[in-house]
């Protein structure tokens, strides 16, 4: 009862403004507005894919989470589980991004007919944008008590995440990075889909990390 | 049987204390009554007892199997369901030990909810959502409930169904903690226990006679209208087109109010020590 309450109410969060359907849409007008302006290359529409799908869980994330901080103060206290509702609402967000790669990978026209090259495309997506829910995740203080610190995390782990593996004095620190520019670097430079799944798999394990990290700091303790 | 322990509890927000040194208990078959202006402190202990708030300092310590019920002041939740689906999922949420659906049916016939179950939550008053929230606290059959503000907007009639509801909790066990800014005579008589809340600090009202009283001055303008009984019984002087009120800490925002709608001009107030 607990988990259907907590993801219908989680999935009302993320719809209730419409933030989500409009960047969606927005970002899909954007991209194929571009391709057929400019012709892209697979390269280069993968890489534009990859900053976009980014951006749009980061963006519907912070939204999630404002969201939530404001309305849902006693819903936690209802449910009286403080690590349930912490992985509810990771898990949402979780499958807000894959309905999201899905989408993307299918309206962009980036899918072929090698299914696992496409399964492995829509999984970079997908994890590129478990990085985007992981930042939110970390610089969720910006909605209750720390609204500076929150803010500027989130510009300088965007700026890192985007322009990382270009700067060569972050080259030593690269494992600590976001690894969003990676995908796009390795994709470029490699053209194989299949080349991505490392960094995939990177991308999981980091987005994992951050959220952990998050649901440890700021634990609100439901006993003294 | 004790069921919260408050150990010298503080509570700071950016460098002002919200409520210092707080220190009680609620016991099984108890009913306590906050009063205290706004501001002093009373929602935010209460939010720190129902754990959502981790205090700076002191101590609170929950017997083993306490089930807290909590109504906020102002809950922001954008419900969009109805409120028979709404009330049952509230109940549910607590298993086996809440109320039973019947039982649930007759308390939201009581608080005269049965007209709006099939209306969203996100459409009704201020007043009926109070009551949802007051039915929802009280939906887990909760051990501890805490209550605050639970009395707004609610007419006499909802307010004594209220009372009943928590005086019959009280009397299976549970211990209520009530929080508000303004509470009549009637009402504090329901309660064992009378705190106030001054000066961010929760002091026990040993005899309801020796209340804390201030002392409100107002003047009287050309157009001011006459008293009406309910500030009469409060009228300590009243000379020189200065009117004194002596009055319960507790109820001084409400009279304040009360004597601008009369157009009297309000001067100033001050606390009077026993």
């Amino acid at each position: 009862m607990k988990i259907k309450s907590l993801f219908s109410n989680f999935v009302n969060l993320i719809l209730q403004d419409f933030l989500y359907p409009t960047l969606l849409m927005s970002f899909l007008a954007v991209e194929l507005g571009m391709n057929l302006l400019l012709n892209l290359d697979m390269d280069k529409k993968f890489g534009f894919l990859v900053i976009g799908i980014f951006l749009l869980s980061l963006l519907t994330s912070m939204n999630f989470l404002r969201n939530d901080s404001k309305q849902n103060r006693y819903f936690l206290q209802k449910i009286n589980n403080y690590w349930l509702y912490f992985f509810m609402q990771a898990l949402v967000l979780f499958l807000m991004v894959i309905f999201s790669a899905l989408v993307i990978a299918l309206f962009s026209l980036i899918l072929g007919s090698n299914a696992i090259v496409d399964l492995v495309a829509i999984l970079s997506l997908a994890t590129t944008g478990f990085v985007g829910v992981g930042i939110a995740f970390i610089c969720k203080p910006q909605w209750n008590g720390h609204p500076y610190a929150g803010q500027m995390g989130i510009i300088i782990l965007v700026y890192i995440s985007l322009i990382g593996s270009s700067i060569d004095l972050l080259h030593y620190i690269e494992w600590f990075l976001p690894p969003v520019s990676q995908m796009i670097t390795i994709f470029q430079e490699q053209s194989s889909v299949r080349a991505l799944l490392p960094v995939a798999i990177q991308q999981f394990v980091y987005s994992c990390v951050l959220i952990i990290l998050s649901g440890t700091f700021y634990e609100k303790k439901m006993s003294n | 049987m004790e069921l919260i322990t408050v150990k010298d509890l503080s509570l700071q927000n950016e460098g002002y204390f919200a409520f210092k040194h707080v220190a009680f208990s609620l016991t099984q078959n108890e009913t306590i009554s906050i009063v205290g202006d706004s501001g002093s402190g009373k929602s935010q202990l209460l939010e720190t007892l129902a754990k959502l708030k981790n205090a700076d300092s002191g101590k609170v310590v929950y017997t083993p199997g306490v089930r807290i019920g909590y109504l906020p002041q102002f809950d922001p939740q954008i419900v969009n369901k109805t409120v028979r689906n709404y009330l049952e999922e509230v109940r549910r949420l607590t298993g086996k030990l809440a109320v039973s659906s019947a039982q649930l049916k007759g308390l939201v016939a009581y608080m005269g909810m049965s007209p709006y179950l099939d209306r969203p939550v996100i459409q009704l008053s201020y007043g009926l959502k109070q009551r949802i929230g007051f039915l929802s606290a009280v939906a887990g059959h909760p051990n501890v409930l805490l209550l605050d503000e639970p009395f707004s907007f609610q007419n006499s009639k909802y307010t004594g169904n209220m009372l009943d509801i928590i005086h019959d909790l009280k009397n299976n066990g549970s211990g209520i903690i009530v929080a508000s800014s303004y509470q009549d005579g009637s009402i504090s008589n329901y309660f064992d226990s009378n705190y106030i809340m001054k000066n961010k600090s929760l002091e026990q009202v040993k005899d309801k006679a020796k209340e804390i009283k201030c002392m409100l001055i107002f003047t009287v303008k050309s157009d001011s209208m006459a008293l009406t009984t309910d500030i009469s019984k409060y009228l300590a002087a009243n000379v020189s087109n200065l009117v004194e009120l002596k009055i319960p800490l507790g109820m001084k925002d409400a009279i304040i109010k009360e004597m601008i709608d009369l157009n009297y001009q309000f001067e100033g107030a001050r606390n009077l020590e026993d």
